[in-house]
């Protein structure tokens, strides 16, 4: 078992300061290699679920275990590397103010590999990005070349799991096709497992092996 | 009838991005004519040049004619009087369309005030029933709502109901399906079905929504109209290369890579086709001339593999 | 460099104001090129009116009151740049401190920002000066020590926003470092504010110098405008109606508040244009 969530539960407080329980009842299991979709319309609490998993804030109560070990907030050392995220908004995730190489690079130097722009077009080739890429600022590039960056990003890290928050639904139908494609492949490799976070049901199917479905912050299994 | 002839839209200050190359386009009356395209391929710039909402940037040539009257030769305070009234543009993203300090029943009801003279109160009420026949439910109470205290699904909805408020004959619709989920894209598709005796041009990168509510598909790429062919026929024979590896790029249809990545290089500097580079069929003569619109019984295509 | 020009060229009210400081900022410069005398050299006779030979006249010791003026540009320019950078070096590590981390950190630093805020801060500047003993130095810790506030407010909410980002997210979920985040991520993303926040307290700290210098805490060695408002308003000047004497620093004074001002419109149509 690669990472189980057991009763989680979350309140929080939305921007007018009223309390609200995003996430309920939830557990989940994600076997390493594995695709499992989390299938739920918005709001209903799948992203937050999403977040919990990644370590942007514990859950109230319940717990995460990973490898079997209660994971503990702040994530450190070998589990904030090994899970790792997908968001929604390519355009947004990344800083603005950087070219694509500069943002390239970081994660190379956090593991503390030797990176240089030869190394760097040769490792992004197979996300169908290309040198010329390198020079340009994020809002140069499009939504689906963005999404591929990020996945390139996020996979230097080596991570054993990454969560999808509806990583394709800003993309048009081939982006779309072309990063699922790319996440196959990853996982045939590198043996990834991927909690795949939807609201669309046919794209979730397609792509996930087990569905959980999740509504008014109630996990159940399919 | 909405006649759209040779426009062009360049923009001095950026790139050929979001640029539109001799688009030409019949809408019938009461058709549905659904544009789809990926960002950046010039879809929602043309809908903006329609009724000449760019900024002054931008470069237009052609005509557009809605019945008889070229809206590129009117005047701004002529053209004040067709916008909302004739045309309305429903823009993107749902709910920053509207004003978030104004109460939905006035927003919705605004045109029939400005077009038609209808006094505040009545406009109001007018709403209330604009509001239920896209099945807001609840409309009464949603009236004195703000903007914020709807979902993204409902504030869409209610500004379709605000487009077709003074009585509209032709809706443009920006990517009104953009950041809704499944459920509310069904709604959204509803109320565009519901309209039955405007014309309506939407552009969408939402491949699902054209098939549901497009009587006829236009289909955009790098400036340049693909394929224009009516829906069924699109979705059971599609000519165009790209248009195929849409179809089969759809999760239903498995997902299938046809086509390569964009290349990192201006496909606007290119002699031959744009899609070129990405072109499984690709020949040299793809290469060399941009090929033109070919028309085959209805059925319009811009590629040289049918040339012959 | 190019872009700039051609931004400055089509917004006229940021080129007002450059050129005002390009103005004043070469009159510092270059003042004992411009200067007909030494503002310190006694030339004798007090109290002349304006001249071909003394263009402002001279002063109740009879020094040259153009002199003075251009001369003047140096300490005011000098305490306003240097505070100022020190002002926003300090209320922006602080701001962006607190934004980012929130929680018990955030509690500290606001309550001593609404703090430092609430106390009237020339009445407090006039006693750390007081404290700190006449002279430049004295002067610059003291309004940094006065009005770093205001520039930590303003980049706490501006990184408030920033945090909630998903690109910043993902960096705390790469695990790279705080400071990394702060600096390379955070920082570059709010110049703009941090740079309008500068100008302004350029003209905020100028100003004070300036009140300062007038009620006598200023510096005596070296001549600033408020130092020359100071002799002119306690010789009389305005009784007397000399107005070549008490005229001309008010106006260099009022002139550089409004260039800094001006030149910070550049920084707000700009983020104007990026929100919408």
């Amino acid at each position: 078992m690669l990472i189980e969530a057991k009763h989680i539960q979350k309140t929080y407080k939305n921007s007018r300061g009223i309390r609200v329980e995003a996430v309920k009842d939830a557990s989940l299991r994600l076997e390493e290699g594995q695709t499992v979709g989390l299938l739920g319309s918005s709001g209903s609490g799948k992203s937050t679920i999403g977040q919990m998993l990644v370590g942007q804030f514990p859950p109230d109560r319940g717990e995460i275990l990973y490898r079997g070990q209660p994971l503990k907030y702040p994530y450190r050392g070998a589990e904030r590397r090994e899970i790792q995220i997908l968001y929604q908004h390519p355009e947004v995730s990344f800083n603005p103010r950087l070219t694509l190489y500069s943002s390239m690079i970081e994660p190379y130097r956090l593991m503390k590999r030797r990176v240089d722009r030869e190394v760097l077009i040769e490792d992004i080739r197979q996300f169908g990005l290309y040198a010329e890429h390198l020079d340009r600022f994020p809002g140069e590039l499009s939504g689906g070349e963005l999404q591929r960056a990020a996945l390139a990003r996020i996979l230097v890290m080596e991570p054993r799991m990454i969560v999808l928050d509806e990583p394709t639904s800003m993309l048009d139908v081939i982006s779309q096709a072309q990063v699922i494609q790319i996440l196959r492949r990853v996982q045939e490799t590198h043996h990834t497992g991927y909690l795949f976070i939807t609201h669309n049901e046919t794209l979730c199917k397609a792509f996930s092996q087990r569905v959980y479905t999740i509504s008014e912050g109630v996990v159940s299994e399919r | 009838m909405l006649e759209i002839k040779d426009v062009n839209v360049h923009f001095s200050s950026a790139g050929a991005v979001g640029a539109v190359e001799d688009f030409s386009l019949t809408l019938e009356p009461r058709s549905k004519t659904v544009l789809i395209g990926e960002s950046g391929s010039g879809k929602s710039v043309l809908l903006l040049s329609l009724l000449r909402l760019l900024p002054a940037t931008a470069q237009i040539t052609g005509s557009v004619l809605l019945g008889g009257v070229d809206l590129f030769r009117l005047k701004e305070s002529e053209l004040e009087k067709i916008r909302g009234d004739r045309i309305s543009y429903i823009p993107q993203g749902g709910g920053n369309g509207l004003n978030p300090l104004l109460k939905i029943g006035l927003q919705v009801g605004e045109p029939l005030m400005e077009h038609r003279g209808y006094p505040k109160k009545k406009a109001v009420e007018a709403s209330i029933q604009l509001l239920r026949r896209f099945r807001l439910g609840r409309e009464e109470t949603w009236i004195k709502a703000y903007p914020h205290m709807l979902s993204g699904g409902m504030r869409q909805r209610a500004m379709i109901a605000m487009g077709v408020a003074a009585g509209s004959r032709v809706i443009l619709a920006d990517e009104p399906t953009k950041g809704l989920d499944s459920d509310r894209i069904q709604r959204v598709v509803e109320c565009f079905r519901e309209l039955r005796e405007e014309t309506l041009l939407c552009v969408t990168h939402d491949i699902h929504f054209a098939q549901a509510v497009g009587q006829q598909i236009v289909v955009m790429y790098a400036a340049q109209q693909l394929e224009i062919a009516p829906n069924g026929e699109f979705f059971a024979n599609p000519l165009h290369p790209y248009s195929q590896a849409i179809l089969r790029a759809m999760p239903e249809n498995g997902l299938e890579c046809s086509v390569g990545f964009a290349p990192p290089h201006d496909v606007y500097a290119s002699r031959g086709c744009r899609f070129s580079d990405r072109c499984p069929y690709k020949t040299p003569r793809c290469e060399e001339a941009v090929p033109p619109m070919l028309d085959r019984n209805g059925h319009k295509v811009r590629c040289w593999k049918y040339a012959d | 460099m190019k872009k700039l020009l051609r931004e400055l060229r089509q917004n006229k009210t940021c080129l007002i104001g450059v050129l005002i400081l390009l103005f004043f900022g070469l009159m510092a410069v270059f003042a004992p090129v411009l200067a007909p005398y030494d503002p310190e050299e006694l030339l004798g006779a007090p109290y002349l009116k304006p001249s071909a030979q003394h263009l402002l006249g001279t002063n109740d010791i009879g020094q040259d009151i153009f002199s003075e003026v251009v001369y003047g540009a140096r300490v005011s320019l000098a305490v306003g740049l240097i505070s100022a950078a020190v002002v926003t070096a300090v209320g922006s590590v602080i701001g962006i401190v607190s934004g980012y981390y929130k929680g018990a950190v955030d509690k500290v630093f606001t309550v001593l920002t609404n703090l430092a805020m609430t106390i009237p801060s020339l009445p407090l500047t006039i006693l750390l000066v007081g404290f700190l003993k006449t002279g430049m130095l004295g002067m610059v810790v003291a309004i940094c020590i006065t009005s770093w506030a205001s520039t930590a407010r303003v980049v706490r909410s501006k990184v408030l926003q920033i945090r909630e980002l998903p690109y910043i997210k993902i960096e705390k979920i790469l695990g790279a470092p705080d400071i990394l985040i702060m600096f390379k991520h955070i920082l570059p993303n709010i110049t703009d504010i941090v740079l309008t926040r500068c100008a302004m307290s350029v003209g905020g700290a100028m100003m004070t110098e300036s009140s300062l210098s007038f009620l006598g805490l200023g510096s005596f060695t070296r001549k600033s405008w408020g130092n020359i408002l100071h002799f002119a308003f306690f010789r009389s000047s305005i009784l007397n109606n000399q107005w070549w004497w008490y005229l001309p620093p008010i106006l260099c004074i009022s002139l550089c508040m409004l260039g800094f001002m001006l030149i910070t419109y550049h920084g707000r149509t700009r983020s104007q244009l990026i929100q919408s």
